[in-house]
């Protein structure tokens, strides 16, 4: 799923999209650059996608970076917990392409 | 453009991107940039200095001026010999050495057009080494318009002087007279922006097996050169090759990598003793 999802993400030419495996990877791959929005699932390895939401809202530079979460169907409450830490927007596997890259487009305002 | 307009010009692209012309190059910088100024409606090169400084539109105009004086050129399956030690003995080598974790990263840095990073996606499929690892080939260059090229990845004839008819029948789908690369070879890829001098961001792109630097490291100030290459060596895992263009050396710029004689070619190593890529 994230392989299709990063495929269909950098089709978009004005995107550079960078990838890491779980939440620690994300935290250092991130350091020193600006990133416009963040994509992440729930359930990663190591650091979850809740915690990563956590530790983003309490970085200055990320504080107001659109977070998007992705979670299982059903799973009503992580959600909750996630838009309450700041995340700003959720999907819902299983995942479509366009489902992905038309909430980037609408939430980076990109046409 | 006098002399002292070139000077500006030629110290303010420097500091921006690490990239040296010479005080002399105000004849090629005229040719390039006059667009610039007939499009900006400026009357001359010393306003054009001033609204690249000054003006709040200034980083703008700095990434068009890139865009206009760097060179693009580049087709698939450049610089044989090179890849042929990359596929021959670089690839097995990395295939024993990584067996445990099977991931292996790639990074041309310097990219442009993307022929380069499609060339060793498809030369890792090639080789047959890597069945169901996670492989990644990124791509990174300063200029925007370049990349939107590479994700594109439609190109023509002029891409294909030295690839092998089988193999451009092999990855890639005719469409209306040009050819687009293979999903399986594009899903391998991905671009990025990056500023080689912004050597901060480099930890985007996670530790690296190899890093393709062809024919870049020879347009930057010596000081640039060697913030770029020590850059590369944090990145580098232990025993990792760096790549770059055939009349370019580490000669001046640094000491840690070891020098490597394969039989095909000279590379670069970092050290399998040394330290692997920073986490911080």
């Amino acid at each position: 799923m994230r392989k299709m999802i990063v495929f269909a993400l950098s089709r978009v030419s004005e995107l550079d999209v960078v990838e890491a495996d779980d939440g620690v990877d994300a935290l250092r791959r991130i350091a020193g650059t600006k990133f416009d929005i963040i994509i992440t699932d729930i359930n990663m390895p190591i650091l979850d996608g809740l915690k990563l939401v956590k530790r983003l809202r309490a970085d200055d530079n990320y504080k107001d970076v659109p977070i998007v979460i992705i979670t299982t169907e059903g799973a009503a409450e992580d959600r909750q917990r996630a838009l309450a830490l700041g995340a700003n927007a959720y999907i819902t596997k299983p995942i479509q392409a366009q489902q992905v890259i038309g909430l980037v487009r609408q939430i980076l305002e990109i046409g | 453009m006098n002399d002292e307009e070139t000077r500006l010009l030629v110290e303010a692209i420097q500091e921006h991107c690490g990239v040296t012309l010479s005080v002399q190059s105000g004849f090629f910088l005229e040719r390039r940039l006059n667009p610039r100024l007939v499009a900006l409606g400026l009357s001359s090169y010393l306003d054009y200095y001033q609204y690249l400084r000054y003006d709040p539109a200034g980083a703008r105009e700095m990434e068009e001026l890139v865009e206009c004086i760097t060179t693009h050129e580049t087709y698939f399956f450049r610089e044989q010999y090179q890849l042929e030690a990359f596929s021959e003995e670089i690839l097995p080598d990395l295939a024993e050495r990584l067996k445990r974790s099977r991931r292996l990263t790639v990074w041309s840095a310097g990219c442009s057009t993307g022929e380069e990073v499609y060339t060793i996606a498809m030369l890792l499929l090639e080789s047959g080494l890597f069945r169901g690892w996670n492989l990644r080939v990124a791509g990174s260059d300063i200029s925007r318009k370049v990349l939107a090229t590479a994700r594109a990845a439609v190109y023509g004839q002029n891409s294909f002087r030295t690839t092998p008819p089988a193999l451009r029948r092999k990855y890639f789908v005719e469409k209306d007279g040009r050819w687009v690369v293979r999903d399986d070879v594009r899903s391998m890829c991905s671009f990025g922006q990056l500023n080689l001098i912004s050597t901060e961001r480099f930890r985007v792109l996670g530790p690296c097996d190899v890093i393709f630097c062809r024919n870049v490291l020879m347009y930057l100030s010596q000081e640039a050169r060697h913030r770029v290459v020590e850059a590369y060596y944090d990145r580098l895992t232990p025993g990792g090759y760096l790549l770059l263009g055939h009349s370019e050396s580490l000669l001046n710029v640094t000491t840690r990598f070891d020098l490597a004689t394969l039989q095909k070619d000279l590379v670069y190593r970092k050290p399998l003793t040394a330290s692997p890529p920073s986490l911080r």
